[in-house]
């Protein structure tokens, strides 16, 4: 009996003597936090603190395996705070951006353990978009500007990332391989660019004379660039080499411009001759056709589209119209053309509202449905003073008219040099002012009749969204 | 504009008021007299409140290789925009562009008729013999156009010269070679000079590339070789009547590459052709009250531009250009009181142009102007005129004038002058014609233009020299013309800008001039802001912002000392950031640049030799005129000159 006692006694003497390092389940509380869910904004660091309330043991926690790239856990023992009260100390490491993500960190105090959830919601952050601005004819002044979905806008990241300026004259960006490709018209060469972090990764520079355009994959490794020059030049966008350049001259497309692939064929918008086409396995000047049933004289600075249904459309004008013109790529063939006649002042048509025209630089774009067409034409807003603003109108792919009434108004846009439609249908006009060698606009014309402005480099003439790169 | 006369107004009063404190000057003795008296032309070029400044004859003797683009670039306030060495260089003077520089050999316009602005390139030193810089536009001599200045080149005949063989030889880095003679022979009542010259080189610099790849590399400088050749005869007879009659002839012919800026890869070759004559008869007469000129000129330029590529893959493409001018003058000049002179000139030009890029295969323009001015020597120290011109420009009308006071406010030491003047500058043939793009609505540029200058001189001691010399300017030009692109895939030019132009130029200079021992510092600086002073439209963000490549701050400093026949020069020249964009978002580095120069002259009955060692850019600077094109880094060249 007295032996049990003395045994109580002397449990209960350690126990009183270690009653800060007994740790029973349920004790390990986080403060600061609620339903353990640590809930951070993307920057390039976050610290954050999470205070361990009741703790005595020794703590460990460890951050899941996926996630240990970006987010990084550090504990301090009460030993060292002031307060004495352990803290997790969480580093959340990010790029300009990233998609909305989750690290589990699992706190163990050998007795307890607690998971908890790190969201790190950074798609404000994300770069929403690259606005490629041309610059000025032999001055080295082309731009990229990246845009975040929170808005944020560095105007020449590539300078301010790479120390080096972009390029002369930048006519394309496209997504290949995880990388960017920009093609530099007046410099001769396709610089590559990581988009994360918009790094230099390296160039394909030619040796020939050229003035690159617009650059398609043919296959898992090669690219065909487009060429104010006559040829079509094939690049390894791998080895970032040029293979070979080749020569349109005497073929039925001298000149191509805007590319688009679909399955083993190529369609290039052609100035003057409509749509050409060639097979990705058989490039040569005598193998190229033209698509038949082509109407109106092409407008090469609008993209082809393919749409939802697979056939691919081009904008083009007529004496008093714009037209489009639907080509079913198997048989390369116009199946479907849309007139949009103008109106003409004198006439019954000619009212507050009606279709006057389209730029010879205009645009054409789609959404992430592939399902509308989205162009700039100009409307009329004053029959009097014959003054008209331009207008984002639409087609409906299935449809065999245009919307009439217009999709968006574009007040106060002085000279529209480029247009793109966001993957969720926002139109984004590229706005190069009265084209004296300054800055221009990027902006978007909202539902609501917001105007949203942005300045970006000098001439901005294209608009990719990064949800494309894919 | 108010403020304009407001400021012109107060510099009037302020040199009228200061000059009537100070009732014991006397005499007069400014730069703009000076420059007259060494003119061979005695009429009154240019208002006597015009600021006026020569290059001295020291510099462009130690210069004779060189370009007047380098001349200019070292010596003068006038900013060359270069695209390197033996390239396009051409000219902002206070803060205006290329084609606002008005450049006349022996008074007449050589500026380019086809594009307005000239090359300072193609200008060797060696065919000068004087170089003045007429600040603003109050030269009207030359026609309108000097809307920034006018630099004027002359050839003059010392007729105390005996006869002569002068000759040198240069080596220099890069291959750069250069051979250059002159004859003159004098007899009684004539003079002849003959004078040749030769440079090439192949030009090929070493320098980093920082822009075009991944990785920084050193590349040498493609497609930027040149070469220039040229001949001049003069001829001056001095007739039994006392009148004399002068011509010259000068004939240049010239090859060229064109580089590319560096962040292009070179996949091509452009290569210019340009042959020039130059040519004038004058007479002049001076009588005991008058004086009369009569000048006949005649001026073809042809420029032949081709461009091919290593293959044949593409064609060539090539461009022939011949403009022509002939240009007649008539001066006349008189005493109407005795402290009143009188003159009047008339002159017509008429250009034709062939070109291969005009709407027109043959393009003329006929421009005939009136000038009248009248200069009056109010008193002893204080001066004005008054200039007018009337100029009939292919049907177009503009007159303008310019004025101007200068007075001597303590004699011997401080003068001070102020002028105002109204120019005009014509749409040049290519802005005109050229196709696609040329516009024949555009109206001329024109605008007022206002400075005042104080000029103070010290004599200390015997054998020391101060002077120094600060300008206030001021000027409006308006209906400013752009090449801007259009929706229509070409450029096109337009009247765009209202442009604000004003600053502050100064120039100092301190000699020591002892037996055997002289030295001589002089400073050039000049503040220059010019900006874009009207919105075209809300979010215009150039609405004053500085204009692309003219530079804020630039200046220059030359330190020569001579003793005993050796010589040693340092130069030093300061050109400060310019913006290479009209909104400021983009611009090129500022630079300085560093020269010496040894010389040592022996002479032995009449025989002189003198051999020279200059280093340019001794700090091996890495520096770009024109954003991407990169100059020349250090440069050797060893001279040698023969004079018998």
């Amino acid at each position: 009996m007295k032996k049990n006692l003395f045994f109580v006694l002397l449990l209960l003497f350690i126990a009183a003597c270690s009653k800060d390092d007994v740790v029973t389940p349920g004790q390990l509380k986080l403060d600061g936090v609620s339903g353990n869910e640590l809930k951070l904004t993307s920057d390039e660091t976050k610290d954050s603190t999470v205070i361990l309330e009741g703790v005595t043991a020794k703590l460990s926690a460890e951050v899941d395996y996926g996630s240990k790239e970006w987010c990084e856990v550090e504990v301090i023992e009460k030993s060292q705070s002031k307060d004495k009260k352990n803290r997790l100390v969480i580093n959340v490491k990010a790029y300009q951006g990233n998609e909305d993500r989750t690290a589990y960190v699992t706190i163990n105090s050998g007795v307890d353990k607690v998971i908890l959830s790190v969201i790190q919601s950074g798609r404000g952050e994300k770069v929403r978009m690259v606005v490629v601005s041309e610059g000025q004819f032999t001055k080295g002044t082309a731009t990229l500007t990246s845009v975040t979905y929170n808005g944020n806008a560095v105007w020449d990241v590539f300078q301010d990332v790479n120390k080096k300026p972009l390029g002369d004259v930048a006519q394309s960006l496209t997504y290949l391989d995880g990388k960017y490709f920009v093609v530099l018209n007046n410099s001769k060469q396709i610089k590559v660019i990581e988009p994360q972090t918009f790094r230099l990764l390296g160039t394909v520079d030619y040796e020939q004379a050229a003035s690159p355009r617009f650059m398609v994959p043919i296959s898992s490794t090669e690219a065909i660039v487009s060429d104010l020059m006559s040829q079509l030049t094939r690049i390894n966008y791998k080895t970032y080499k040029v293979i070979e350049h080749i020569s349109l001259t005497g073929s039925s497309a001298p000149s191509l411009e805007k590319l688009i692939r679909v399955g083993n064929k190529v369609f290039g918008a052609c100035s003057s001759k409509g749509v050409a086409v060639f097979d990705t396995d058989n490039i040569n000047p005598g193998s190229i056709r033209l698509v038949s049933g082509f109407s109106g004289r092409i407008i090469t600075t609008a993209k082809l589209i393919v749409d939802k249904n697979g056939k691919i459309w081009a904008f083009a004008t007529a004496s008093g119209m714009s037209v489009l013109n639907c080509i079913d790529p198997a048989t390369e063939k116009v199946v479907k053309t849309i007139e949009i006649p103008y109106a003409v002042s004198g006439t019954d048509g000619y009212v507050e509202g009606a279709i006057t025209g389209t730029s010879g630089y205009t645009r054409m774009d789609t959404d992430r449905t592939k399902g509308k067409l989205y162009f700039y034409m100009t409307m009329l807003v004053n029959p009097t003073r014959k003054t008209s603003i331009g207008a984002i109108y639409t087609l409906d792919v299935d449809a065999d008219a245009i919307s009439l009434s217009p999709y968006r108004e574009l007040p106060g846009l002085g000279m529209m040099y480029g247009m793109n439609i966001s993957p969720d249908g926002d139109v984004f006009l590229c706005d190069c002012l009265d084209y004296t060698a300054q800055r221009g606009f990027l902006r978007e014309y909202r539902a609501d009749g917001n105007v949203v402005s942005q300045r970006v480099g000098i001439y901005p003439r294209m608009v990719h969204f990064t949800e494309y790169d894919k | 504009m108010q403020k304009a006369v407001a400021f012109f107004l107060l510099l009037i009063f302020f040199n009228r008021s200061f000059a009537q404190n100070e009732g014991t000057v006397r005499g007069y003795s400014l730069d703009s007299v000076v420059v007259k008296e060494k003119m061979r032309n005695k009429i009154d070029e240019v208002t006597v409140g015009t600021r006026v400044s020569l290059i001295s004859s020291a510099v462009l003797q130690g210069t004779q290789t060189k370009s007047l683009a380098e001349l200019l670039s070292d010596n003068s306030m006038v900013y060359i925009k270069s695209l390197g060495q033996g390239a396009l260089a051409t000219s902002s003077f206070r803060g205006t562009s290329s084609g606002h520089t008005q450049v006349n050999w022996n008074g007449i316009n050589i500026n380019p008729v086809m594009s307005g602005s000239f090359d300072f390139s193609q200008i060797p030193v060696f065919f000068t013999d004087q170089v003045s810089l007429y600040h603003g536009s109050g030269y009207l001599k030359g026609g309108t156009g000097a809307l920034g200045g006018s630099i004027n080149i002359g050839n003059k005949m010392d007729w105390r010269d005996t006869s002569r063989i002068d000759a040198f030889l240069e080596c220099a880095s890069y291959d750069t070679y250069t051979a250059a003679a002159s004859v003159s022979v004098r007899g009684r009542n004539a003079v002849c000079k003959t004078r040749l010259y030769y440079q090439e080189s192949d030009n090929d610099y070493r320098y980093l590339n920082k822009v075009l790849k991944l990785e920084d590399f050193y590349e040498r400088r493609k497609e930027a070789n040149y070469s220039i050749a040229g001949f001049m005869q003069e001829g001056y007879l001095k007739l039994p009547s006392g009148a004399s009659l002068s011509a010259v002839l000068w004939c240049q012919g010239g090859t060229r590459r064109l580089p590319q800026p560096i962040i292009v890869n070179v996949t091509q070759h452009e290569k210019q052709n340009e042959y020039s004559v130059k040519s004038f008869i004058e007479y002049q007469e001076e009588k005991k009250r008058s004086e009369i000129s009569l000048k006949a000129a005649y001026l073809a330029n042809s420029l032949d531009y081709d461009k091919w590529f290593d293959s044949d893959y593409f064609p060539a493409e090539n461009s022939r250009n011949l403009a022509q001018s002939i240009h007649m003058t008539a001066d006349y000049c008189t005493d109407i009181f005795k402290n009143v002179k009188l003159s009047g000139s008339a002159r017509y030009t008429h250009d034709w142009v062939k070109a291969g890029n005009y709407s027109e295969n043959s393009v003329n323009r006929n421009v005939i102007s009136l000038q009248t001015v009248c200069l009056w020597n109010v008193v002893n120290w204080l001066n004005a005129d008054l200039h007018s011109m009337v100029e009939f420009n292919d049907g177009k009308v503009a007159p303008t004038f310019s004025a101007g006071i200068n007075s001597s406010l303590i004699a011997g030491y401080l003068d001070a002058k102020t002028a105002i003047s109204y120019n005009y500058r014509f749409p040049t043939l290519n802005d005109l014609y050229w196709q696609p793009g040329g516009n024949k609505n555009l109206v001329p540029e024109h605008g007022f233009s206002y400075d005042a200058t104080l000029l103070y001189k010290q004599r200390i001691g015997n054998k020391t020299f101060f002077k120094t010399e600060f300008t206030a300017y001021m000027m409006n030009i308006d209906d400013w013309i752009m090449w801007l692109p259009t929706m229509n895939w070409y450029w096109e030019p337009r009247n765009v800008q209202n442009v604000l132009s004003y600053g502050v130029e100064s120039f100092t200079e301190c000699s020591v001039v002892c037996d055997k021992f002289s030295a001589k510092l002089a400073f050039n600086y000049t503040y220059s802001p010019s900006v874009n002073r009207e919105r075209n439209f809300e979010e215009d963000d150039t609405y004053y912002k500085q204009l692309p490549y003219v530079p804020i701050n630039k200046s220059n400093l030359r330190l020569s000392i001579n003793r005993g026949g050796i010589s040693l020069t340092y130069h030093a020249c300061y050109t400060g950031k310019r913006y290479t964009s009209a909104d400021e978002s983009y611009s090129t580095k500022a630079y300085t640049t560093h020269d010496v120069e040894l010389k040592c002259e022996l002479v032995k009955k009449g025989f002189k030799i003198a051999p020279k060692l200059r280093i340019d850019n001794i700090f091996n600077a890495y520096y770009e005129s024109t954003q991407y094109y990169p100059m020349p880094l250090r440069v050797i060249s060893v001279n040698i000159m023969i004079r018998i």
